[in-house]
C-alpha cells in the first residue's frame, strides 16, 4: 500500500468520524428534546428548584428561560461565557434568576428583582425568541428567550436543559409593554 | 494604561534586540573614529574587524569571487543579486598587501573599469592608473575561509608572487563592506537605546507586578463610599466582575454597601483599584 493512500485514507477516516460524531450529537440532543416535549422533565427540575427558592411566592410568577453569550478578545485567544437565566414574571414584576447545571443539580448564582425606577427595558420579538435587554446605570444584561430552548442533553454544556415554552414567551410579550421601565 | 506602555516597552525592547543582532558589529565599529584607508599613517595590518574606514578606490585588480543571492516565491523566481568582491591595495608604510572589497551590481562596471586601467598601467600600457575613482565607507570584516581562499587562489593563478610563501603574508583576509556609516550608527543607536527601554520595561513591569501581588496579600478591607468593609465579604462582587456580570456585581454591591446604582456602576468600572488581586 503507498504512502499516498495511507495519508488519504487517515484523512478520509479522520473526516469520517468527526462527521458520525457530529451526527450522533445531532441525533442525541433531538431524542433529548423529544423527551423534553412529552415529559417535560427539564422543567420539572427547574420549577421545583424555583419552588424551593421562592417558596411562597412561586405560584405569583410565570417562568420562560433565558440565556445570553458575551465574547470578549484578548490577543490571539477569544474568551466565551455563557449564562442561563430563569425569567420569574407577570403583570407587574420581573426576576432574573441566574443559573448554572452542576453535578447533576440546579445551582441558582443570585436572585435579582428589577426595579423599574432605576431600569430600563429594551425587546424586540422575533419568530424564533424575544430579545431583552434590562439596564441600569448603563450596565446591561442582554438576554435572548427563545420559544424553545434546545438542549443537547449534556449538562455542563452551555444550555444544560431543554424547554418548550411558546406559551410562557406568548405571556412575556403581553406583559413587555405594560412594565413601568425607565424611558 | 500603565502596564500597557510598559509591555510596548519590552516590545520595542525585543526588536531593538533584534536590530543589535542583525547591526551590532557594524554599529560598535561606527562609534569609533573613521579611518582613511589610504592616509599615510594608516597601517592596514593594525586595523581590528571592528574598523570602520573610508576610501577613494583608485586601483583594484580583478574579482576573485561572485556572490549570487537568488530570491523565489512559491518556487517561482523573483530576483537575483550579485556581489562582486574586488582586490584592492592597502598599504602597512611602504609596504603593499592586498584585501577584498565587496561590490554589488551597479558599481561592478565602475570596478571593471579601474581594474582595466590598473592592468593597463601596471602592463606600462599606461603611465597612471586611471582617473576612475570611487568613493567608499564601510566596515572592514574577516574573510571567511572558503572566500579567503579564493583570493588565494587568483593569485596563485595570477603568479603573482615570486614565492608562494608571499601570499600568506601580503594577501590579507579582510574585505570593505560598504555601508553608510551614519545610517549605520544611527540603527546602532536605536538598537542600544531601544534595547534598554526594553530591559527597564521588563524590570518595572515584574516589580509592579511583585508590589501589586503583595498590596493584594496586605488588604483586609475595602473602602468604597468612605466605608470600610472586610474584603472577604465582596468576594461575591468579585466573582461577578470576573464573570463580567456587572448588573449582578452591581446589585450584590449595593446590598452590601447600599450605595446607588450610579455609584455601584463606577466602583465596578473602576474594581481593579478598590479589591487588589
Amino acid at each position: 500500500m503507498d504512502s499516498d493512500l495511507i495519508k488519504t485514507l487517515i484523512a478520509v477516516a479522520v473526516v469520517a468520524f468527526v462527521v458520525i460524531v457530529a451526527v450522533l450529537g445531532l441525533v442525541k440532543g433531538q431524542k433529548y428534546m423529544k423527551t423534553q416535549k412529552e415529559e417535560g422533565t427539564d422543567r420539572k427540575r427547574l420549577m421545583k428548584a424555583v419552588a424551593d427558592l421562592l417558596g411562597d411566592k412561586f405560584g405569583d410568577f410565570t417562568y420562560a428561560v433565558g440565556r445570553y453569550t458575551r465574547s470578549e478578545r484578548r490577543g490571539n485567544t477569544t474568551h466565551y461565557w455563557y449564562y442561563s437565566y430563569a425569567l420569574a414574571f407577570n403583570a407587574a414584576d420581573v426576576l432574573i434568576i441566574p443559573f448554572v447545571v452542576k453535578d447533576g443539580e440546579i445551582r441558582f448564582r443570585n436572585l435579582m428583582p428589577v426595579n423599574w425606577e432605576e431600569t430600563s427595558l429594551k425587546y424586540r420579538p422575533s419568530k424564533k425568541d424575544i430579545r431583552v435587554e434590562f439596564s441600569i446605570a448603563g450596565a446591561a444584561i442582554p438576554m435572548f428567550v427563545p420559544y424553545v430552548m434546545k438542549s443537547s442533553g449534556i449538562e455542563n454544556s452551555s444550555e444544560p436543559l431543554g424547554f418548550y415554552q411558546e406559551n410562557e414567551v406568548e405571556r412575556l410579550l403581553t406583559y413587555l409593554p405594560g412594565y413601568p421601565a425607565k424611558k | 494604561m500603565k502596564k500597557g506602555l510598559q509591555i510596548l516597552g519590552i516590545i520595542i525592547g525585543v526588536f531593538s534586540v533584534i536590530i543589535l543582532i542583525a547591526n551590532g558589529r557594524d554599529g560598535i565599529a561606527t562609534l569609533k573614529p573613521v579611518v582613511d584607508l589610504y592616509a599615510e599613517d594608516t597601517d592596514i595590518t593594525k586595523l581590528s574587524t571592528t574598523q570602520a574606514v573610508e576610501a577613494d578606490i583608485y586601483m583594484s585588480l580583478d574579482y576573485f569571487a561572485t556572490e549570487t543571492t537568488t530570491r523565489t516565491r512559491d518556487g517561482n523566481f523573483v530576483s537575483r543579486d550579485n556581489d562582486y568582491y574586488f582586490i584592492i591595495p592597502a598599504f602597512s608604510g611602504e609596504e603593499l598587501y592586498f584585501i577584498g572589497i565587496r561590490v554589488d551590481d551597479k558599481d561592478f562596471n565602475t570596478y571593471s573599469t579601474i581594474s582595466d586601467d590598473t592592468y593597463n598601467y601596471l602592463m606600462g600600457i599606461t603611465d597612471n592608473p586611471g582617473t576612475t575613482t570611487v568613493s567608499e565607507e564601510g566596515g572592514l570584516k574577516k574573510l571567511d575561509d572558503e572566500m579567503y581562499q579564493y583570493m588565494v587562489e587568483w593569485f596563485q593563478e595570477a603568479q603573482w608572487f615570486e614565492n608562494e610563501s608571499d601570499i600568506d603574508k601580503y594577501v590579507l583576509p579582510l574585505y570593505i563592506d560598504p555601508y553608510i556609516i551614519k545610517a549605520a550608527r544611527t540603527l546602532f543607536i536605536i538598537g542600544v537605546v531601544g534595547t534598554l527601554i526594553g530591559i527597564l520595561s521588563a524590570v518595572f513591569l515584574i516589580r509592579g507586578n511583585k508590589k501589586q501581588k503583595e498590596q493584594a496579600q496586605a488588604q483586609t478591607t475595602v473602602t468604597i463610599g468612605g466605608m470600610s468593609y472586610p474584603k472577604s465579604s465582596l468576594s461575591g462582587v468579585d466573582r461577578f466582575v470576573s464573570q463580567k456580570e456587572i448588573v449582578f456585581a452591581m446589585q450584590e454591591l449595593r446590598s452590601i454597601t447600599g450605595i446607588s446604582a450610579e455609584e455601584a456602576k463606577t466602583v465596578i468600572d473602576q474594581w481593579g483599584s478598590y479589591y487588589l488581586k
